[in-house]
């Protein structure tokens, strides 16, 4: 196995970190955090809270002013079969967005929320 | 006839100025004609009021606002209404009840009188992002969002500083973000006292 792959693996969220290879994006979703406003903004990594707050959307002019969303991306490894979450939490600012955490997760529950809200 | 508010109160700015010079100036009168000499008298009387002027400006504003403040927001949870949102601006402090549509406000140099107005009284409310410069010097130094009530303009900083930051720098869309939700906040309130006022009428 080459060492740029592994390399890969270790740096881009979309690889696999057991079998080195690129994961297939299955699922892409927006949502707002109503409980999350600007000011407020804390990087908590419970799967669970997102699970219970976590509004969804269908475009980021739904979102209020202030309040803050999450970019969630689904990604399921052809070879081993492992499903991962990335949410990206980022404060929508006219046309902007100002990125304050992102956070990869294998909790079953909160995959689950996120592929029965897709 | 409704209250007109007032920014400024002129008699407690000047007070705030000038009331410590001249108890600092009756000091020093009073040394020069009774502890010429020096002593514990003459640091009494020009020391102590000179120390205590000094701390009265740095802090005497700060405290009686935060306390006026606090004032407020009580006065405000008194009379029945829900503070769905309150911003502690520099130098003034926005409180709202978007269901009833009330505003309250305080201002530094008025912190004799808060205000607890309807939202119905706000003409207009926007967001001024400070953009200045072009080119790579495009930036900005302060984002605030104002509101003009009688004709009376308003303006509450989300962000200020002495430097001048990119318009996609944190700070300013912090400050941004902060202001057009206030703006928004103040036009669903207003929205909100109007429908109440016509539902008023109409019984």
């Amino acid at each position: 196995m080459g060492i740029f792959q592994k390399l890969k693996a270790a740096l881009k969220d979309d690889w696999c970190s057991g079998c080195t290879v690129q994961m297939d994006e299955v699922g892409k979703q927006l949502y707002a955090l109503p409980s999350m406003t600007v000011g407020h903004f804390q990087d908590i990594e419970d799967p669970n809270y997102y699970v219970q707050n976590l509004v969804k959307i269908q475009k980021k002019a739904e979102i209020p002013a202030g309040v803050y969303a999450c970019g969630t991306y689904l990604y399921h490894c052809p070879q081993c079969g492992k499903t991962v979450a990335k949410l990206v939490v980022f404060l929508p600012v006219r046309d902007q967005e100002q990125v304050d955490g992102a956070h990869l997760f294998e909790n079953k529950a909160l995959i689950g929320f996120l592929q029965k809200t897709q | 006839m409704e209250e007109k508010i007032k920014k400024v109160n002129l008699l407690y700015l000047l007070g705030y100025i000038f009331v410590p010079i001249i108890i600092c100036a009756l000091g020093y009168a009073l040394c020069y004609f009774c502890f010429r000499d020096g002593g514990t008298g003459a640091v009494l009387t020009t020391m102590v009021p000179s120390i205590l002027a000094v701390v009265w400006w740095i802090f005497g504003g700060s405290l009686i606002f935060r306390k006026k403040t606090k004032e407020l927001e009580q006065r405000f949870n008194a009379e029945g209404y829900k503070r769905n949102q309150t911003f502690y601006g520099r130098g003034k402090t926005v409180v709202l009840d978007i269901e009833k549509g009330m505003l309250g406000i305080c201002f530094f140099w008025n912190p004799c009188q808060t205000y607890i107005l309807p939202a119905t009284r706000v003409e207009k409310a926007w967001v001024d992002d400070g953009k200045m410069g072009s080119g790579f010097m495009e930036g900005s130094s302060r984002v605030s969002f104002l509101f003009t009530i009688d004709g009376i303009k308003v303006r509450v900083d989300t962000f200020a500083s002495n430097q001048r930051f990119r318009m996609d720098d944190k700070r300013i869309l912090t400050g941004i973000s902060k202001a057009d939700m206030m703006v928004q906040n103040i036009n669903e309130a207003k929205a909100h006292s109007e429908k109440n006022s016509t539902k008023k009428t109409e019984k």
